[in-house]
This record gives C-alpha cells, sequence and structure tokens, in this order.
C-alpha cells in the first residue's frame, strides 16, 4: 500500500500539464500535482516555465505574417496543497511572469514586455474512488481562477497589448476529473486527466471580452526505473473554442485544437523531495483563422512535502 | 473721513485690479488641457499593417497615456503606431487620456481592422 501511495505520488508529480500557447493572457495552466493528499499532508511545488513561439500557423499550416518575430515568457509559481481529510484536498496555485514579451519584425517596433503576478487558482478535489486492490483512484475537482494580478500594465503611459499582460482580467471555472490505475508489480502507471474550462465575461469600461472555453484530454503512462528515477510519456489534446468581443462578434481567429506529446522524468533526491522536468512538443496543431502557434515550453518543479501528523 | 474713505476705496480698487490681473496670468499659463484633435493616418486598415495616431492638445505639462481595446502600439508620447492581428478584425477603440497636475482629459478614435483574407 506505502509502495502504491509512493508510486501514485511520483506519477502525480510527474503528470504536470503546462498548456496555454504562447502568450495569451493569464497565466500558463499548471498543474504539477494533480492527485489528492493524504489527511494533513502539506505539499508545495515551485514551478517554472519557459515558453515559445516564433511562427504564425493558418489551420494546421505554417504562414508567413510580418508582424510578430518571437513570443516567448519566463514564469513561475507555487502551488500549496493540503489533505483536509483523507478524501478532501485543497490546492491554491499562484503565478508569477518574470517576463512575458513580444518582439516585432516591424522596423523601429521595440518589444513588448509585461511582467509581474498573474492569476491565482484554488481547487478543491475529492477522492471519491480509491481501491487499492485495483489499484484505482478517481478524483473529481472543481476550481476557480482569480485575476489578482496586473491585466493594465502600462510602458510610458502606453498600455500594453493584452497578449503580454500578466492577469488574463477574467475569472474562470474549471472541473476535472483525474483517474489513475497502476499495475500490479507498482511499475507502472496509467492516468487519465480530462478538463472543462469556463471564463467569465469581462465586461469593464474600456474592455468587452470572453476567452472561449476549453476542453482538454490527456493520458498519460510512468515507468519507474528503480527507486528515484521515473519516466512518462504524455499525449495531451487541448481544445479552445473561439472568443467573443464587443457585441458579442465572435473571434475567427481564436482557437485551437493542438495534440502535444510531453515527455517527463522526475527524481526523488528523499522521500518528501522530488524534482521533475517535462517539455511539450507539439505534435498536431490547428488555429483557427490565423494565430501565434506555440513552438515548445519546457518546464520544471520542485515538490517538497511533509506529513503534519508526524510530531 | 474723507482721507479714510478715498484710502478705502484705493485699496478695493488695487485689490480688484490685482484680482483681475491674477486671473489674466492665469489663463496665459493654463494648466488647463485641451485636446485639438486625434487623428490617425487611415482609420481603416487591413489586420498587421500599421496606422500613425496623433494627438495634438494644448496645455502645460502634459502628459499622453494611450490605450486600446484590441491590438498593439508601438510608440509614446503625442504620437504612437498602431497595429492589430486577426484577433482583433473589427472595430477597435484607441483612446488617448492626457493629463497633468489639473486632471485629465480622453478622446478616442475608431480604428477598423479588416480580415488579412480580405488582402
Amino acid at each position: 500500500m506505502k509502495k502504491y501511495i509512493i508510486l501514485v505520488f511520483v506519477f502525480s508529480v510527474v503528470a504536470n500539464n503546462l498548456l496555454a500557447q504562447c502568450c495569451s493572457a493569464g497565466n500558463p495552466f499548471f498543474y504539477g500535482e494533480i492527485s489528492s493528499l493524504s489527511k494533513n499532508n502539506l505539499q508545495f511545488v515551485m514551478g517554472y516555465k519557459y515558453s515559445t513561439s516564433h511562427e504564425y500557423y493558418e489551420g494546421n499550416k505554417s504562414i508567413n505574417i510580418d508582424f510578430i518575430d518571437k513570443a516567448y515568457f519566463n514564469y513561475i509559481t507555487l502551488q500549496s496543497i493540503y489533505g483536509v481529510t483523507q478524501r478532501l484536498t485543497i490546492q491554491a496555485d499562484l503565478g508569477y511572469f518574470i517576463n512575458k514579451t513580444e518582439t516585432y519584425l516591424k522596423e523601429d517596433w521595440s518589444p513588448s514586455k509585461g511582467y509581474g503576478l498573474g492569476d491565482a487558482t484554488i481547487y478543491l478535489k475529492y477522492l471519491a474512488y480509491n481501491n487499492f486492490k485495483k489499484q484505482l483512484k478517481i478524483i473529481p475537482s472543481i476550481g476557480i481562477t482569480i485575476p489578482i494580478g496586473v491585466f493594465d500594465q502600462e510602458v510610458d503611459h502606453v498600455k500594453l497589448p493584452i497578449t503580454v499582460q500578466p492577469s488574463s482580467g477574467s475569472f474562470k471555472y474549471q472541473a476535472s476529473l483525474y483517474i489513475n490505475k497502476g499495475t500490479s508489480n507498482g511499475r507502472f502507471n496509467f492516468a487519465l486527466f480530462g478538463m472543462f474550462e469556463y471564463a467569465q465575461l469581462i465586461d469593464s469600461k474600456n474592455f468587452y471580452y470572453k476567452y472561449g472555453n476549453q476542453v482538454l484530454f490527456s493520458f498519460l503512462t510512468s515507468c519507474k526505473l528503480g527507486n528515484s528515477l521515473s519516466v512518462a510519456i504524455e499525449l495531451r489534446n487541448e481544445n479552445r473554442g473561439k472568443s467573443l468581443r464587443n457585441n458579442d462578434q465572435i473571434v475567427e481567429s481564436s482557437g485551437f485544437n493542438i495534440v502535444y506529446a510531453i515527455p517527463h522524468i522526475s527524481y526523488s533526491f528523499s522521500k518528501n523531495w522530488y524534482l521533475a522536468i517535462n517539455t511539450d512538443l507539439p505534435v498536431y496543431k490547428y488555429y483557427n483563422g490565423i494565430q501565434m502557434s506555440n513552438t515548445y515550453s519546457v518546464s520544471m518543479r520542485l515538490s517538497y512535502k511533509i506529513n503534519l501528523s508526524k510530531k | 473721513m474723507k482721507t479714510l474713505s478715498l484710502i478705502l476705496i484705493s485699496f478695493v480698487i488695487i485689490i480688484s485690479v490685482s484680482c483681475q490681473k491674477n486671473d489674466d496670468i492665469g489663463e496665459n499659463t493654463t494648466d488647463k488641457i485641451t485636446i485639438d484633435s486625434l487623428v490617425a493616418n487611415y482609420y481603416t486598415v487591413i489586420a498587421w499593417d500599421t496606422t500613425t495616431i496623433t494627438c495634438y492638445a494644448t496645455g502645460d505639462s502634459l502628459i499622453y497615456g494611450w490605450e486600446c481595446d484590441h491590438g498593439n502600439f508601438n510608440g509614446s508620447g503625442t504620437q504612437i503606431r498602431y497595429a492589430a492581428g486577426e484577433c482583433c478584425v473589427g472595430i477597435n477603440t484607441i483612446t488617448c487620456s492626457i493629463s497633468n497636475r489639473l486632471g485629465i482629459v480622453s478622446e478616442s478614435i475608431k480604428i477598423e481592422v479588416t480580415s488579412y483574407f480580405q488582402k
């Protein structure tokens, strides 16, 4: 049982998902820990992500547009996860952009660079089903993203474009389901993750916008190599619907369908410390209209877990 | 008594003229902001093409602020360049807000961004 719990934990730390094409407003999706925790367990995950985009896509093909040369960001996140009961886990994520930058091909256009606090997200996860014999866990969860960060950042009194604003400016609501299945030898693990996200309309004085809703499916299989090392491969499909702007006009060049192949590797330094690295490689991209497309991203997570019940 | 009245009248006249004079000084070196015009060299642009927007204003120590509901700016001060991609096709509002120690005044113009596919 202990072995199983450790395996699930290793897997779930490995099972990081880093969505968000570069660069859209707000935090990139980052769920370093998608499993639940046992009662009185506390876990901190420090995450870092670098993402870059340097080509436009029309549908599933690259297209030359002489505007943005490169869009990239460096992002850090702190996740705090606490097992309230054996079944209920609460998680709080806070994101910060070290930079969120666009450089331009147009002559004399200087780069746009945003930075600062992004969004905060709070999740409630419930261990709905847990069968140790079958090594099966089912964890539904709900979450809310709160735009606490900067959404009106300026340079020289000129407001930066929305794409480099650290915060999305919008409340978002998530519902997800995580299913984890282990094998009897404890070496392999399989997981399914599905999520739906609804973005609330932003209706402020100068801005009317609603991000498209998002549906995500992910399949991940992991393998333990020895006691400390784990590798995993994840296939993730991310769908975002079209956005709405003034007068409920549909933004035709918004929304996408992307499949990522994501190799993961994680290493446990001790019982409580883990380091995980992964890279998101898009293997299929379809963008509605013409949009900047994500080239790749790399992320790293350092996780520390403590049991507060132990004196 | 007559002398006192003359002094008092003179004092009132001096004060009145002084006040009038102060008002004149205030108008000559006003901090009031007036936006004379906010103009673009193109009011309709194809996605990712650039238009230059200029704000002509009078007043002292003016600070020019720019914001738009969709699209990108480059530059600062009285003149900026604006461009927007396919994401921003439609009529976009560009607002110039000018401020100094007395307050803030704003003016907006609409720029229509048409689709790249219409090129």
